[in-house]
């Protein structure tokens, strides 16, 4: 057998996956019946036919013709997650002007185009228009600096 | 040498105490509200919010920590510093029936906070589609002996004061009911209106304005006194339903450890609060009365409500999870 | 004519001084909080909710009900520049008016944005003025079979907005509606997929996900190509929408004004399905059916019709019944509340300055969106000469700030950052995000509805087909199932003939 749609072949994998997931959970909270569904029903149906959606979908990689799977370029991917987790850490700890430091300090790293004056200067621009904006302007409960 | 240290330091807290409430609120307080914007508690604490602002001359921020049946709210209010710029609004539903509700719990009533004060009483009521032939509180509870479990009453949601009192009148009158939650007060009020379900337990001011377009009919308050704005509604316990007692408050909480003088301080200027003329019409807007409180009465009335829900909680087998 | 005499007699409420100013204040504020991604008017409203207690209940109602609006002409802009939906009814813009915004038309995506919900306000507001009482008493006789048959058809039809693959799309949908179970149930109260977290026992942010599906996997799309420098090709192009782009619009315009102006009344999510209906009806219906998806001009016209039509009738039910469509007017009913008014049934008659003078400024408010937004068009547009590798990092901070003031809530950001992780990966699949968003906004409510027919019906599961409502909407499910399979199937039979 030769996978013929590897994209088609990985997302019906990740389907089942997906859904066998939800069905093991849903192991806890109980079916019911048709008068009193219980709240392990609805993600139980939807799951079994992500199930079978996705070996469908899995199988049919072996028919059907498809592109191959694109390049992941981990870089990019990478730095922008955990430049935004950071975000969350740095904001609860050291409030909005340190988190909007970090998050456009290490966000920009996944672009190979950045330059550190200008990077600089971002950090100050978008840190004077963030607080001027949802916090003077629009007054949204958001903690600047670290709580003393 | 460490039991000194804490002698003297807590000595010196005393010391310092007049001069803390005396000094007290020196910056801006946070009053956060476990709920979203727009309901019944963020009203209550936006209106009291307001008349501390003036009357302190410090900003009171409503800060609402919406999510997980109040647990989010309450969890930051418990953990805020015991200094008085933390204060949570709390509903009946965080301090009475979530600890007898839920086994695992992120707060604790007792260890984590301190009562402030009352602040607002909504009364709740059984109600009736117009077109249903439910006349009174008998016919329900016939109709209930009837067919048990087959007659549907309608909730704002799981876990409310209005499901507890729905499953107390069953445990009170030998009956069960079908319980039917909705996501919040106006759709359970329509739902009834409408004639998806017949009956209700629901806040006086969700069904108010179907009772005057005529679709919605009252059969009974469920608090042991009449409400102050309609006086004419039986009580339950008056339509034989003996015990049942319940109504939606609303509460100032403090984080436990909160200096005494400051929760007085508080506490008085929340007393005065409540009693203006123009508060009181503001609340009233709202189909709630405003009900002043000492700590302690507060605490007592936690106390009683806390021990009657455990136990219908457990005699009618209700469980979230 | 009763009603036109009270039309004017709204008028009179409307043109006052002081209500013009509120009017314009709201409808200001709406577009700067409409345009920052992430923030809703939520908290703007929130904010300014004291500030009302001392105005009368007109002009409170008129600036609140400014603000909500005018987020809803803002939210577009966001959608259409750098592909990020800041609600639930923009996900259908970003479609086709992202792919617009790439080929240098930008302009006019967002000047038809603009030109049809306005002329959808205009309508809609006309629907609300007309017919108020009789829709409310459809939006109370509507239950949960009803509901139920409707959020059936909505999800079929969230397939239509798939480009590729039907399974693929359906598959989309279950996992959409799967990650929007996750939360506290309704009707049990059992927390579900919480890991007991407190943080998810209300579910996954639709924010959080909507950012992770679309903007900031956008942005990692981008950033992958390797010549940064044309994201947005032929950068320059038209300011506004030409005749022919509007005369091409004028029927979706209709379509989506209509369709947006009957789901509105419905409060369980009617306005939610308004942006998406409008999408899919005119990926159906409209002639020539040239490439939806890669930046047709109807297919911006037509939802952003169907969400502003949607956005006025959706106050039927609130000042009718006083059930909130969305958090925004559920602070509206607070404010009103806190006036010693109560939303219900009498408040047309025992307030008509209130409930006429609100119909009247929206006429007003929509007018001077118009006039604000369009000359605001050049400026956004020039935002997008900013070179990217400045853009990017602007987009992130938007994002991650937007994402926490939805509640305040830290956790939310690492919602984001792990939904980005997973968007990543099923994006470099060629799984579409758009059924998937739809499948977790519709699929809860769905089985919401479901669970309490049943409960309500006792396990009766004819319900659904007796009620004639509840059987038309699942006939026209079934139709519009037979539609989506027979060209795919056909193709099918011919890729398997050629072989």
């Amino acid at each position: 057998m030769h996978i013929r749609s590897p994209r088609d072949f990985w997302s019906g994998l990740i389907f089942i996956a997906i859904a066998a997931g939800f069905m093991i959970g849903a192991r806890r909270y109980g079916l019911g019946d048709m008068h009193q569904m219980g709240p392990g029903l609805f993600p139980t149906l939807v799951g079994a036919l992500l199930v079978v959606l996705g070996a469908v979908v899995a199988l049919r990689a072996f028919v059907i013709e498809g592109p191959p799977v694109p390049r992941f370029y981990l870089r990019p991917i990478l730095i922008s997650v955990v430049a935004i987790a950071l975000f969350g850490v740095t904001l609860q700890h050291l409030g909005l002007i340190a988190a909007i430091a970090v998050v456009v300090l290490i966000g920009v790293l996944a672009s190979r185009e950045s330059r550190p004056l200008e990077v600089v200067g971002l950090v100050v621009l978008l840190t004077v228009f963030s607080v001027a904006v949802f916090v003077w302007m629009l007054g949204l409960p958001i903690p600047l600096w670290p709580d003393a | 040498m460490r039991i000194w240290l804490i002698a003297a330091a807590s000595s010196l807290a005393l010391l310092t105490q007049p001069a803390v409430s005396q000094t007290y609120p020196s910056k801006p307080i946070h009053m956060l509200v476990p709920y979203a914007p727009g309901g019944v508690t963020d009203i209550a604490a936006r209106i009291v919010g307001a008349k501390l602002t003036e009357a302190w001359g410090q900003q009171v921020v409503v800060e609402n920590r919406p999510g997980g049946n109040g647990f989010i709210g309450m969890s930051a209010g418990a953990k805020g510093a015991p200094d008085g710029y933390t204060l949570t609004m709390a509903t009946i539903g965080d301090v009475s029936i979530n600890p007898v509700l839920f086994k695992e719990m992120p707060y604790n009533m007792e260890r984590d906070f301190t009562s402030v004060g009352l602040v607002s009483d909504i009364p709740l009521v059984l109600a009736a589609n117009s077109e249903t032939p439910y006349k009174s509180v008998a016919d329900v509870i016939a109709a209930a002996k009837a067919q048990p479990g087959r007659i549907s009453v309608g909730s704002p949601g799981s876990g409310t004061i209005n499901q507890i009192v729905i499953e107390w009148i069953g445990l009170e009158t030998g009956t069960k009911f079908q319980h039917i939650p909705f996501k919040g007060g106006a759709p359970s009020a329509a739902a009834v209106a409408g004639g998806t379900i017949p009956l209700g337990v629901l806040a006086s001011s969700s069904v108010a304005p179907h009772v005057k377009s005529g679709k919605i009919r009252v059969l009974a308050v469920t608090g042991a006194k009449p409400s102050k704005f309609n006086p004419q509604w039986p009580t339950l316990q008056s339509q034989g339903v003996k015990e049942v007692d319940a109504s939606q408050w609303t509460l100032l909480l403090a984080p436990k450890g909160t200096p005494k003088a400051i929760v007085e301080k508080i506490n008085t200027e929340l007393v005065k609060i409540l009693n203006m003329p123009d508060v009181k019409e503001r609340f009233a807007a709202g189909g709630a009365e405003t009900s002043p409180s000492t700590p302690a009465e507060l605490d007592a009335r936690m106390k009683t409500a806390t021990a009657a829900f455990g136990n219908i909680v457990k005699r009618a087998n209700i469980k979230p999870n | 004519m009763q009603t036109l005499d009270n039309l004017l007699f709204g008028l009179e409420v409307a043109l006052t001084l002081q209500n013009i100013a509120y009017c314009f204040i709201g409808c200001l504020l709406g577009t700067l909080v409409g345009v920052l991604p992430g923030i809703g008017p939520v908290a703007t409203v929130a904010m300014l909710l004291p500030f009302t207690f001392n105005l009368g209940p007109a002009p409170a109602l008129i600036m609140l009900a400014g603000i909500y609006y005018g987020a809803q002409y803002g939210g577009s802009t966001t959608a259409i520049l750098v592909n990020i939906p800041g609600e639930s009814s923009a996900v259908v813009t970003t479609l086709d008016g992202h792919q617009m915004a790439r080929k240098g038309r930008a302009g006019p995506a967002l000047g038809i944005a603009a030109i049809g919900s306005f002329v959808a306000g205009c309508i809609a507001t006309l629907v609300v003025a007309f017919f108020a009482p009789p829709l409310a008493e459809v939006a109370i006789k509507f239950g949960p079979p009803e509901y139920f048959s409707l959020m059936v058809f909505g999800l079929i039809a969230a397939v239509v907005l798939a480009r590729g693959s039907v399974i693929k799309a359906i598959a989309m949908v279950c996992v959409g509606i799967l990650l929007g179970l996750v939360g506290t149930d309704v009707n049990s109260g059992v927390i579900r997929y919480a890991f007991n977290l407190p943080e998810l026992m209300d579910g996954i942010g639709f924010v959080a996900l909507a950012m992770a599906f679309f903007g900031i996997t956008d942005v990692v799309a981008n950033l992958e190509e390797t010549d940064q420098g044309d994201v947005y090709k032929e950068r320059l192009g038209s300011v506004l929408p030409t005749l022919q782009d509007i005369r091409t619009c004028f029927w979706s315009i209709m379509r989506g004004t209509s369709l947006g102006s009957l789901l509105g009344i419905l409060p369980g999510g009617g306005a939610l399905l308004a942006s998406f209906a409008a999408y899919m009806v005119e990926k159906k219906i409209a002639k020539p059916p040239r490439n939806f998806g890669e930046g047709d001009i109807r297919g911006v016209a037509a939802p952003e019709s169907a969400n502003n039509a949607g956005a006025q009738t959706s106050f039927i039910p609130m000042l009718t019944l006083g059930i909130p469509s969305n958090p925004t007017m559920a602070l509206m009913i607070g404010a009103l509340m806190i006036q010693g008014i109560q939303p219900g049934p009498q408040v047309m008659t025992e307030r008509p300055e209130l409930f006429w003078g609100l119909v009247a400024s929206m006429w007003v408010g929509n007018l001077m969106l118009l006039v604000l937004n369009l000359p605001l068009i050049g400026v956004w547009v020039r935002l997008l000469a900013v070179p990217y590798r400045l853009l990017f990092p602007a987009i992130f901070v938007f994002c991650c700030i937007g994402v926490y003031t939805v509640d305040n809530k830290v956790f939310d950001i690492y919602v984001l950052a792990a939904l980005t992780g997973v968007a990543y990966v099923l994006l470099k699949l060629d799984c579409e995000p758009a059924p998937l968003i739809l499948g977790f906004i519709l699929g809860p409510m769905m089985e919401e509805q479901m669970r309490r027919a049943m409960m309500i019906n006792f396990g009766d599961i004819t319900v659904f087909v007796r009620h004639p409502v509840s059987a038309l909407f699942l006939a026209a499910a079934a139709i519009l199932m037979l539609l989506i399979a027979l060209p795919s199937l056909r193709a099918k039979r011919e890729v398997a003939l050629q072989e």
